[in-house]
């Protein structure tokens, strides 16, 4: 969730923001080392405020919904694929699409080139990861290695778009 | 680019070690502050490492290219126009899709129909941003200043010589 990411970077400034009010309080430094204490601590903030926008937008490597509703895809060959998504929690669709990038492999290519063509015919398509049935792989399945894990990813028509309620 | 986002945090936290490194070198506190401080540092820095992949992904209303090349959308009404696109001025080949929000207006919301209409029969699709800064109420702006304002994207279709038509 972007929330969590959020207050896990507000706690970590705030933090640094502590850390420098006792050094402030505390330290019996010249005015001018606590004078450039501060100013380094507000470049760092003015910098990653700056920093952060630019990285937001891109896919993440990380973070694919074990559900998910598959709104566009791109293939970089032999490089890398993008989905963009958005997940389905208890039945739901989420508004906000997110997007992901996932390492290269021939049977992902497959599966999502078929799930595009589907898409393309109007229908609805829902991906499913599943990590737990490396095993017992469905037919369509694609498996892709992440890491070190290997990644189950099962594209199929949703059954009736109206069983995906809107958030 | 996400590579100058990287580069500038990289650079801000470098700042914040050296930091670290002067305290530890010139000051005359006591070891556990010292090391409390390192601990305390150490702890920002995993808590900003994880927080920052979570960030990654979602749409974002920075840097909207003047110059796009459309690869997806999505409108949620009333709440924003999502768009999946690839900066034209880095080249008319698609590198990294970036995501992107825009405000939700109507017209908008009718023009990028159109436009994924030609989407899906193969056609690419270039948008341009009209005006840098879309307005802060699209409802208010329709009404003062009509459609050319009030729309800030123009869908038009990628001439074939430009962009070959996308096949998968």
């Amino acid at each position: 969730m972007s929330n969590l990411g959020l207050a896990g970077l507000i706690m970590a400034y705030v933090v640094l923001a502590t850390f420098l009010l006792c050094l402030h309080l505390y330290a019996n430094w010249n005015w001018w080392a606590k004078a450039g204490v501060t100013i380094a601590i507000a470049i760092f903030y003015f910098v990653t405020y700056f920093s952060i926008p630019q990285m937001l937008g891109w896919p993440a490597r990380d973070g694919l919904p074990e559900k998910f509703r598959l709104i566009a895809y791109h293939v970089k060959d032999n490089e890398s694929i993008y989905l963009w998504a958005k997940t389905i929690q208890s039945g739901t669709v989420q508004p906000k699409p997110r997007a992901y990038v996932l390492p290269y492999s021939e049977s992902l290519r497959k599966a999502v080139a078929d799930a595009g063509q589907r898409m393309k015919t109007g229908l609805t398509i829902i991906g499913e990861v599943d990590e737990a049935k490396r095993n017992l792989r469905p037919k369509n399945a694609a498996t892709i290695t992440r890491r070190t894990e290997e990644l189950n990813i099962t594209f199929q028509d949703a059954p009736n778009a109206n069983n995906l309620t809107k958030d | 680019m996400q590579t100058m986002g990287l580069a500038g945090l990289v650079a801000a936290f470098g700042v914040l070690a050296a930091l670290l490194l002067s305290v530890l070198l010139y000051s005359t506190w006591q070891w556990w502050i010292k090391a409390t401080a390192t601990l305390g540092l150490l702890l920002f820095y995993v808590a900003t490492y994880l927080s920052i992949p979570p960030l990654l992904g979602w749409p974002t209303n920075h840097d909207v290219p003047k110059q796009f090349r459309l690869m997806a959308f999505s409108v949620e009404e009333n709440q924003g126009v999502y768009i999946w696109a690839n900066d034209l001025s880095k080249g008319v080949q698609i590198g990294t899709p970036r995501a992107y929000v825009l405000p939700y207006n109507k017209l908008l919301h009718e023009d990028i129909e159109i436009a994924g209409a030609k989407l899906k029969r193969g056609i690419n699709i270039i948008g341009e941003v009209t005006t840098s800064e879309p307005p802060s109420s699209p409802q208010s702006a329709d009404k003062k200043t009509g459609r050319k304002i009030a729309n800030t994207v123009t869908f038009l279709e990628a001439p074939e010589a430009l962009i070959p038509r996308h096949r998968r």
